[in-house]
This record gives C-alpha cells, sequence and structure tokens, in this order.
C-alpha cells in the first residue's frame, strides 16, 4: 500500500516532503505546482499524514510498489534513520557539553 | 505617481525601538558577553538553542528572541507589500489578505515579547537573527519583486519552515513543562498554516493567466530551501556531525 495526497487540499508547505525517509514526495521536478508522492518510494510508514496540517494526506489501498521497489524504498529509509539518528545524537551531545562548559 | 515605499524606507531600515542589532553589528565587548552566556555565537542558532533548552530552560530566552526577531522582520516585509501592491497590480482582496497577515504577525511579535518577559528577558537583550540578504532598492531585478517570487519565498517556503520550527518549540516546551510557551507556539502555529495557505492559494491564482510564474515561483522557492537546508548543514557539521544525507534534526 501507498499514500495519496489530496492536491484540491495540499497547500504545498512542503513538511511532508521534508519528513519522508525515503525522499519520495516530489515537488520541484514535477509539472504541476502541487506535491505528488511517488508510489514505488513509499514504505507506508505515515510520517507524511501524521505532520500534514491539511489532513490531505492518506492511505491508497489500490496502490502497491513492487517488492523490489520497497526494499529499495525500505534501505534507502534505514539510511536516513541512521543519518538523523547521527545528527541528533551529536547535537544534544554538544549542547549537554555546552550547558555544562557554562553553569 | 506616489514615490515607492522602498525609495523612501530602505528594505534594510525600519523604525523599532530598540533598532535591529543583529550578530553582524555586534562591538566585541557585546561578542564577549554572548560568548559567556550563550558560549559563543556559533550557538546562536535555532538548532542549538533548541537542545540547550532542553537540557537547561535557561536558553529557551535567547531561543524565543531568535524566533521574536523574525517576527518583527514579518510585520516589515508583509506591512510592506500591502503598501507596495498597488505597484504590482493585484486584486484588492489578495492586498487585504496580506493585511491580515500582518496583523497576524504583529500578534505574534506581541506574543513572543510577551513570553520574552516571561522568561526573565527583553528585546535587546540577545542579538537579531539575519533573514537574507539586505539589498538597496536598485540592486534588486525587477523580476524578483514580482508578488509570485515574494509569496513563494516568505509565505509558501519561510512560513512552511516555520510550521516545523514552532512544532519542535512545542513540543520541546510540552516536554520540560513549559506550557506558556507550549500554548503560544501552539497557537502561533495554526496561523502559519493559514499564511502558507493564503501564499499557495494567491500564487495558484497569479500563475492562472501567466503560467510562466509558476515555474519561476518554483525555483524561487527552490532556491530560498537551498539557502536555510546550508544553514541547518552547517549546524550540523559544527556539532561533529558531518551527514551525507537529506537527514535534518
Amino acid at each position: 500500500m501507498a499514500y495519496v495526497i489530496d492536491q484540491s487540499r495540499c497547500i504545498n508547505c512542503s513538511w511532508c516532503r521534508r519528513e519522508c525517509p525515503t525522499d519520495t514526495i516530489r515537488y520541484f521536478d514535477t509539472a504541476v505546482r502541487k506535491h505528488r508522492i511517488d508510489p514505488e518510494g513509499c514504505i507506508d510508514c505515515d510520517i507524511c499524514a501524521q505532520v500534514c496540517p491539511m489532513d490531505c494526506i492518506s492511505r491508497a489501498p489500490d496502490i502497491h510498489p513492487t517488492p523490489e521497489h520497497l526494499a529499495a524504498a525500505k534501505d534507502k529509509a534505514r539510511h536516513w534513520a541512521g543519518e538523523r539518528r547521527k545528527l541528533i545524537v551529536a547535537l544534544r551531545a554538544y549542547a549537554a557539553n555546552q550547558v555544562r562548559r557554562l553553569a | 505617481m506616489t514615490t515607492s515605499l522602498r525609495e523612501r524606507l530602505a528594505p534594510g531600515e525600519a523604525k523599532r525601538e530598540p533598532p535591529y542589532h543583529d550578530i553582524l553589528q555586534l562591538t566585541d565587548e557585546e561578542r564577549q558577553e554572548l560568548g559567556k552566556k550563550l558560549g559563543g555565537m556559533q550557538n546562536y542558532n535555532t538548532v542549538v538553542l533548541r537542545e540547550m533548552a532542553r537540557q537547561d530552560r535557561r536558553y529557551l530566552a535567547p531561543l524565543i528572541m531568535s524566533i521574536l526577531s523574525a517576527e518583527f522582520r514579518g510585520i516589515d516585509f508583509f506591512g510592506r507589500f500591502v503598501v507596495e501592491s498597488e505597484e504590482y497590480d493585484v486584486p484588492w482582496h489578495m492586498t487585504l489578505a496580506f493585511a491580515r497577515q500582518t496583523f497576524d504577525e504583529a500578534r505574534h511579535t506581541h506574543l513572543n515579547m510577551k513570553l520574552l518577559e516571561h522568561l526573565g528577558s527583553f528585546v535587546g537583550e540577545y542579538p537579531d537573527i539575519i533573514l537574507g540578504p539586505s539589498r538597496d532598492a536598485a540592486e534588486i531585478p525587477p523580476e524578483e519583486l514580482d508578488p509570485a517570487i515574494l509569496i513563494a519565498r516568505i509565505n509558501v517556503a519561510l512560513e512552511g519552515f516555520a510550521l516545523t520550527s514552532f512544532e519542535e518549540v512545542r513540543e520541546l516546551a510540552e516536554k520540560i513543562g513549559e506550557t506558556m510557551v507550549e500554548h503560544c507556539h501552539d497557537y502561533n502555529m495554526a496561523d502559519e498554516v493559514t499564511h502558507v495557505a493564503i501564499g499557495d492559494y494567491w500564487l495558484e491564482r497569479l500563475s492562472e493567466d501567466q503560467p510562466w510564474r509558476s515555474n519561476r515561483a518554483k525555483a524561487a522557492q527552490e532556491e530560498f530551501e537551498r539557502g536555510i537546508a546550508m544553514v541547518r548543514a552547517m549546524a550540523a557539521q559544527y556539532v561533529g556531525a558531518t551527514t551525507g544525507g537529506s537527514a535534518t534534526a
């Protein structure tokens, strides 16, 4: 299953695109000026639907990525999660260090 | 014909009291003072301050000031846009929509000023942030003054980022039990959604008869986002987390 954006309600805030762990939400490279989820890259994580302020992202039960696309997308998501964790850990360690130094 | 507002009051000027005083304008003494309070100018960054505030709520005040200085700029920008929209030949109700947005920014400014007081600080204790290059009116190419470009950069791109920022601050405030900050940023978030929607709606209307505007607006938005991504990447590199991907904190 994949997700789909209701383009009549999308306000192009790009929150979903920035949070998508597989970078599968397209905007700048589409012909229309609305956000679009490329189903081949969707891993059904629900993050886009959770962050959307317009509640215009929903499951599309009729759309199914192929097993190969799904496996590739999951790998991409794991890499993204790893990078993000690395960033957050480093940021928090740095912040803790600064706070200790200034206390 | 009246003189354009930007010719009477240059883009970098404003009548705020105390006047704008960004990090590039700090004297050596002021830099040292900021260094003692925050550990250095490199820490005067919303991403770093958010994490420092997570450890010690003393750092909420500079975080709120960084947001507040953007709200002041918002009043300037949208107020100018409302006055100058006559020159752009836009529909009257578009001018009204941005007058409403200017009022919202004024409300956000007031709200954040009160929050700053609530946190034991004041406007002027911490410097203003820098929001984009400040250029002389003569240096701005005419195509960049197209209302579609301005809306794409500010309403859709910048305010879109503001949604994420306010949600992060709200989430932080909820975690550390700062209910006033949490409530205020939840309130602000609701307005920002409207601002993005206003921008998107008018971008669509302005592009209906002139599709080139849509492409140009998209390109302007992409360029703006690259700028913000670069600032975040620099913060990540500084804290020693060099990442190759697009992940952001």
